[in-house]
């Protein structure tokens, strides 16, 4: 078929398909649509940035406009990960600035990124637009400095949930003045103050700006001043949301939010001085998504906010909500997709909030929208999880997480394997699922049978033996990617699954029990995945074949074995020792 | 019933008990038709000269064809439910010597939140003034990270566990493997600045840190 078009036209038919799956897809039909593919992608992702490349990447696509790219385990976002593991971008950054000389977006996840790297995008790139950093680190406030100062074009900076080390507060005034292109700044993240004037000479020069993220140390008095100069606002995170009862204050802010005709989302919140909310008030039937989730409030003044914001779409908030604003919300928030409920003491056992499997029970009831739930509570029973599952079939992520580890059913003392089994039953098209509570083996079996479109799983303190890891293994036929930790499985689940590993993007396994020798074999046999124990106990190469591994982090590559890695990796694949990192400062 | 009495020999962990039935057999049959394995993975084998494993000669590296019983399984699991909830099954025993405790006995990385949100009730409880009522008193540990001049790797210290300059910079020293003597502490206050560790009170100290960093003595 390719040949009976000019490649122009299959190039244009191509410009037209978006998505990165379909994008794949295309390239396999045949040799010449391969070709064809890959001179017009634009744009790439990339979920693990050592399962390719540069190198490889710019070799096979040498037009690209936009890179994605992951680094760290997801389970990094808990410190299961320890400090120096890896997920530079500076080899990336320093190969791409060679080789796309036209690159305009970046997009980061759980890297890290050095002030040089920073400093390299901000030099290399003529046109370049977007700087995402998510959840990444090693860069300070200088680096920021040198995007602001040098990208012109730019559009969007957004340091969401990342680490930034402080130096200045100036970094702000290096936007030149003639810089007006700006649209979005999420600067949420940073812990020390900002440069207020020149952050307020920058909103106020910047026409396009919908989305503006502060952070903690903006005081109230300045979000008013901010918001007048920027009432075109469609995504607003709010500093600190306390000050000094002052009505002159009270009713300046009241009135910037009610000239702010666009607002859908609201976020920050820290610090709330209760007596100041309703000076959002006016905002509230036109928002889609709010982030309550930093504001230590009570239930009543919860509850009387989601009541007012009947178009509400995403919530995220903590358990302070309690039961009663839960039950409050699924009767004014009818379009409401996603809910995450965060644990105001989370390391206390004793409930400090009334916050149980009620309220999730009547989200699902009552908001037939509902498609994502993150959900942390002190108790859980089978038969709310089988309502929920029977309310929801449309549900694609569901996580809970019951804070007790190993917690039964609280009523019936059972495992709670029936309530997770009735999720995966009902929700056929669940993509995320997130385990906790007493589960057996048996719950896996449920999972690997019915979860035909789950993606990604998360298992903690569940099973009994290797028998739950082999029903996942074998079954989950999406399954992409996997991270358990403290679970009794071995070695003969996952050597009898290895096939499976390579269909997969990554595999985490920490206290568990699989051996060293398991480890060897698996990566002597398997040459398309790396197999990197983490072990910062002692010396591996003195350990027996039984010894169990800490941590164990497998991912299939086209890269091989990567060369970044500190003394506490070691790949099976090579008996060498490792290489170590370079010494940085 | 076979099944049963491998399970009944078994005195360790079940996982054991399961090793009878489970052989690295070679036979072909097992190796799953759906699998995506390009085929070029599976010759290569006999040139692997690994005692136990060159007989593989297919993937998955172990079969799975006869392994326990479910029902046996469970049955087994619901044994151990009645005497304990956990601590009595040998596997988690074994297990549990991986269970990293943070200092206030909980384990590392559960319940599962991003560290922005464990900081959060950390340094303003004193500063609600009953704005935030029930916030509680949030964990006590108070983890900073700490660089070594020249090095590469940060760590991270829990300051609730020290109450004077000496006993933390004894510490850190230790911990980079320096010697107190040749090194000086230097933090970086809220505002962003670097300052030399020792010149305000301890107490006033606690409250302003944001990071650590051990510079070596000239």
């Amino acid at each position: 078929m390719g040949h009976s078009f000019p490649e122009e036209v299959l190039e244009h038919v191509f410009s037209f398909i978006t998505s990165h799956k379909d994008r794949n897809v295309v390239s396999l039909v045949c040799k010449s649509w391969y070709e064809i593919e890959r001179w017009c992608r634009r744009s790439i992702f990339i979920g693990n940035c050592y399962a390719v490349s540069p190198k490889m990447m710019i070799r096979r696509f040498p037009e690209v406009r936009s890179v994605e790219l992951k680094g760290k385990p997801h389970f990094a976002d808990f410190n299961l990960v320890p400090d120096g593991w890896g997920g530079y971008f500076y080899p990336w950054i320093s190969e791409m600035s060679r080789a796309y000389p036209w690159l305009e977006e970046i997009k980061l996840k759980r890297m890290v990124v050095t002030d040089e790297g920073l400093e390299l995008i901000s030099k290399s790139f003529k046109n370049f637009k977007v700087l995402i950093l998510s959840s990444c680190e090693g860069f300070s406030t200088d680096g920021l400095a040198a995007i602001a100062a040098h990208c012109r074009n730019l559009k969007e900076l957004d340091l969401r949930e990342s680490e930034v080390e402080d130096v200045s507060g100036h970094w702000l005034s290096h936007f030149p003045e003639t810089c007006t292109s700006l649209e979005s700044l999420n600067m949420a993240c940073l812990g020390s103050e900002v440069s207020f004037s020149a952050l307020q000479r920058l909103v106020t020069r910047s026409p396009n700006l919908k989305t503006l993220r502060l952070n903690r140390t903006v005081p109230l008095e300045k979000l008013s001043t901010l918001l007048r100069r920027a009432p075109q606002l469609l995504q607003m995170g709010t500093g600190a949301y306390s000050a000094e009862p002052r009505s002159d204050l009270y009713s300046n802010l009241l009135d910037a939010f009610s000239k702010c005709k666009n607002l859908n989302e609201l976020s920050g919140f820290w610090d709330v001085v209760p007596s100041y909310l309703p000076a959002f008030y006016p905002v509230c039937s036109r928002l889609t998504s709010l982030n309550l989730s930093y504001a230590s409030i009570q239930s009543p003044e919860i509850t009387k906010i989601v009541t007012q914001c009947p178009n509400l779409q995403r919530l995220w908030v903590l358990d302070y909500i309690e039961d009663t604003g839960l039950n409050a919300l699924s009767l004014s928030c009818k379009e409401l997709r996603e809910l995450r409920v965060f644990p105001s003491d989370p390391f206390v056992v004793d409930a400090n909030v009334s916050l149980t499997e009620e309220g999730l029970v009547a989200v699902s009831q009552g908001c037939t929208n509902l498609q994502s739930v993150l959900y942390f509570c002190r108790q859980m029973t089978n038969s709310a999880l089988t309502t929920i599952a029977r309310n929801r079939p449309n549900l694609t992520c569901f996580r809970l997480c019951i804070l007790e580890p190993r917690a039964p059913d609280y009523l019936t003392l059972e495992p709670l394997d029936t309530g997770f089994g009735a999720i995966v039953e009902h929700c056929k098209g669940l993509e995320r699922l997130s385990l906790s509570g007493l589960l057996t083996d048996r719950v896996f079996e449920y999972i690997g049978t019915r979860g035909k479109k789950l993606e990604m799983l998360s298992i903690a303190f569940a099973g009994d033996s290797d028998l739950g890891l082999h029903h996942v293994l074998s079954g989950c036929e999406s399954l992409r990617k996997l991270e358990i930790r403290d679970c009794p499985f071995g070695d003969k689940a996952l050597l009898a699954n290895v096939s499976k590993l390579e269909t997969m993007r990554s595999l985490w396994m920490s206290s568990c029990l699989v051996s060293l020798g398991a480890c060897k074999l698996l990566s002597q046999k398997m040459p398309r995945l790396n197999v990197e124990v983490i072990d910062e106990r002692g010396d591996l190469d003195s350990m027996p074949h039984s010894y169990p591994v800490e941590k164990l982090y497998i991912y299939r590559t086209v890269a091989g074995p990567r060369f970044d890695m500190p003394s506490f990796i070691r790949t099976m694949a090579l008996d060498q020792q490792p290489i170590r990192r370079k010494k940085k400062d | 019933m076979e099944l049963h009495l491998g399970l009944a020999l078994s005195s360790s962990s079940s996982s054991a008990s399961c090793s009878s039935e489970f052989d690295l057999i070679n036979s072909n049959n097992n190796y799953a038709p759906e699998s995506k394995i390009p085929i070029h993975h599976l010759k290569r084998k006999q040139d692997d000269d690994d005692d136990d494993l060159h007989v593989l000669q297919t993937l998955p590296l172990l079969v799975w064809n006869n392994f326990c019983n479910k029902t046996q399984m469970n049955e087994q699991l619901h044994d151990h439910d009645d005497n304990d909830d956990d601590d009595d099954d040998g596997e988690v025993q074994s297990n549990s010597i991986f269970v990293h405790h943070r200092d206030d006995g909980g384990v590392i990385g559960w319940p599962p939140l991003k560290s922005c949100r464990k900081k959060l009730r950390h340094p303003k409880t004193s500063n609600h003034g009953g704005g935030g009522g029930g916030g509680g008193g949030g964990s006590k540990s108070m983890y900073v990270k700490v660089h070594m001049e020249g090095m590469g790797i940060a760590r991270k210290v829990d300051l609730s566990l020290h109450h004077s300059y000496q006993t933390l910079v004894h510490t850190l020293a230790n911990m980079f493997g320096k010697s107190y003597e040749d090194v000086k502490l230097t933090y970086q206050d809220k505002e962003g600045d670097w300052l030399l560790a020792g010149d305000v009170p301890w107490g006033s100290f606690i409250e302003t840190i944001q990071r650590l960093k051990l510079l070596r003595k000239q």
